[in-house]
């Protein structure tokens, strides 16, 4: 099987860059270096970091109108498509944001990014509040601020706790409590099924039995530990005997 | 059992090559100018042993255009540690062969990416002619599995060597090397300037699984997928290895944990297939142990953040596990490592969910 013309599409090149790796080339030509182990959520938050600062720089704004021509083009020959990691939702808003920034009186004061992303966090806030009645309660204004540690809540929308997004809000202190002390009580319970084969069980039965068994090649500081010669790309492997 | 250290060592001897292979990641073909001496890679030789390195796989670029890998082979086996040679296979003559296994080098393999249309479609001798890479390739395989030395068949599955591989399987099955490894090829390097669909689709890791597991039914051949396919299926177990050899389950990127990297220039990185990103330092500038010992310059795995976890992996059950997979490829398709869309347990969720 040979590759087909409309694989590639017409005329088509090279590759074309996700848009994190396009916004990662863009820092790295400005200057900017990022480590290879920051997030998407990191590297946009470092693009209007640096469109905030640096608008104004000679030959800055044309760069960044390259950058935002090459994103609005998009939709070239991906890898896969499954690699273009940010929603389109996601990309329409920053694709905003830097046209604002780019208009003569746009200063970037500071992304809109990221509160266009709590729009659909703000919504499920809302519906959990609802479904739960907890306007209902009358003393509920009395209840505290979440803890530090219901911060660390494993609740995650696009990259960032739900917890957080609550904070952001301009929802009344004692409706963001009630909120985060709802979502904390929906946190999934440890699993601790015992399971012995891949095909009969689910993935949580499977997931625990692994950790289990990760417990005794993984450092409790979350470092694994060595594993067995295992093969690496690049590398070559060689079973210790025949099957 | 719980210290960290680098057990395994890919080194890229040099960056020279007789082919320009369309997908090579380190976009070999010329020696680059400031690749470690003689002396230095020696001594690199002894850093490696002194950090407690298992075995080092000794590649390129084409290893056997450095004029000093018999000594850098011997100096390393002589150190303990096990030595295997990656290589095109062009020059893997039966004297070269005699003069590995002298120097302690116990296994070799070569790389072979389909029948002999598809192999020197991709592999492309860099000079006018030089014969077919196939052609060499496959008789390298038959004078190492004829010598005293393992002997290992390397396998970038494409999109066009998808097809053939039952066909590539059954070639390899009347020579007899002792493992046939299969690998995905990745966006990176050369490849990402080829012009024509070469990577093949997330979904059609399906087509890969069965082939894979025609493979290993047959069992003439042993079979082993690197960390670059998977993950988490019933299908794992049998594609991964056995249980006994600890290689049973995918457990995360090792990369900077138990894997190292090394170019030809002394960069050192978690692992070879890495972008320029990953460099951690450079033996020429401070001590290979100091680069390890600096465990945050691998914060990628060393100081790994769930937190950052995206899209589907974000959701998945098994991601404090997996992390996302391997990490180049996470990279390298995607731009972050916190998303892979190569894996065939988010295949097959999403096919379900009626998603590609």
């Amino acid at each position: 099987m040979k590759p087909e013309k409309n694989d590639v599409g017409a005329g088509a090149a090279y590759l074309k860059p996700t848009v994190v790796q396009g916004i990662r080339a863009f820092l790295d030509e400005n200057g900017i270096a990022s480590k290879p182990w920051d997030g998407a959520r990191e590297i946009l938050d470092r693009l209007f970091a640096c469109i905030g600062s640096r608008i104004g720089e000679p030959g800055f704004r044309e760069r960044l109108e390259t950058l935002l021509g090459e994103i609005v083009e998009g939709g070239g020959f991906l890898p896969t498509p499954e690699a273009e990691i940010l929603r389109q939702a996601e990309v329409s808003a920053m694709i905003g944001d830097i046209e604002r920034a780019l208009r003569p009186e746009g200063a970037a004061s500071g992304h809109g990014l990221l509160e266009r992303l709590q729009a659909p966090a703000l919504c499920c806030m809302l519906l959990i509040a609802m479904t739960a009645g907890c306007d209902a309660e009358k003393d509920s204004r009395q209840v505290p601020p979440p803890s530090a540690k219901a911060a660390a809540s494993p609740f995650d929308v696009n990259g960032k706790s739900v917890l957080d997004y609550v904070q952001r809000t301009n929802l009344p202190d004692w409706m963001k409590a009630k909120l985060s002390e709802r979502l904390r009580g929906m946190a999934s319970p440890e699993r601790k099924e015992i399971i012995d084969l891949f095909r009969t069980k689910t993935p949580e039965e499977i997931v625990a039995h692994l950790e289990r068994m990760a417990e005794a090649v993984y450092r409790k500081d979350g470092i694994p530990a060595l594993s067995s010669d295992a093969p690496v790309y690049k590398g070559i492997s060689f079973p210790a005997r025949r099957a | 059992m719980n210290e960290r250290r680098p057990a395994t060592v890919i080194w890229e001897i040099t960056n020279a090559c007789d082919l320009r292979c369309l997908h090579c990641e380190s976009a070999a073909g010329l020696r680059e100018p400031d690749e470690l001496s003689t002396g230095e890679a020696l001594e690199l030789c002894d850093a490696l042993a002194d950090l407690g390195c298992e075995r080092t796989n000794l590649s390129g670029g084409e290893p056997l255009l450095r004029a000093d890998w018999p000594l850098l082979a011997k100096r390393l086996a002589g150190r303990g540690v096990t030595v295997h040679l990656v290589t095109n296979g062009t020059h893997l003559s039966p004297d070269a062969v005699r003069q590995a296994r002298d120097a302690g080098v116990v296994g070799i393999a070569v790389s072979l990416d389909g029948l002999r249309e598809t192999h020197d479609r991709i592999r492309l001798p860099a000079a006018a002619g030089a014969g077919s890479p196939f052609e060499r390739a496959v008789a390298a395989i038959r004078t190492s599995v004829g010598a005293p030395m393992k002997t290992g068949v390397i396998t970038h599955i494409n999109r066009w060597n998808l097809p053939e591989l039952d066909a590539l399987y059954a070639l390899l099955a009347g020579i007899g090397p002792d493992v046939w490894q299969v690998q995905l090829a990745m966006p990176a390097g050369r490849l990402r300037k080829i012009a024509e669909a070469y990577l093949i689709r997330p979904d059609q890791l399906e087509e890969v699984y069965a082939c894979l597991l025609r493979c290993l039914e047959d069992g003439r051949v042993p079979l082993r997928v690197t960390d670059n396919i998977g993950y988490y299926t019933e299908l794992e177990p049998a594609v991964r290895g056995r249980w006994d050899e600890g290689a049973s389950f995918w457990r995360g990127c090792q990369a900077g944990c138990s894997v190292l990297g090394i170019e030809s220039n002394g960069n050192v990185k978690g692992c070879p297939s890495m972008s320029r990103e990953f460099v951690a330092g450079n033996v020429r500038k401070e001590t290979l142990s100091a680069i390890w010992a600096d465990e945050a310059r691998f914060a990628y795995n060393t100081r790994w953040d769930g937190s950052k976890l995206t899209g589907f992996c974000a959701g998945c059950a098994y991601r404090r596990l997996c992390r996302a997979g391997c990490t180049s490829l996470a990279f390298s398709v995607t731009g972050a490592i916190y998303e892979n869309p190569y894996c065939l347990h988010r295949v097959r969720i999403l096919r379900e969910g009626g998603k590609r």
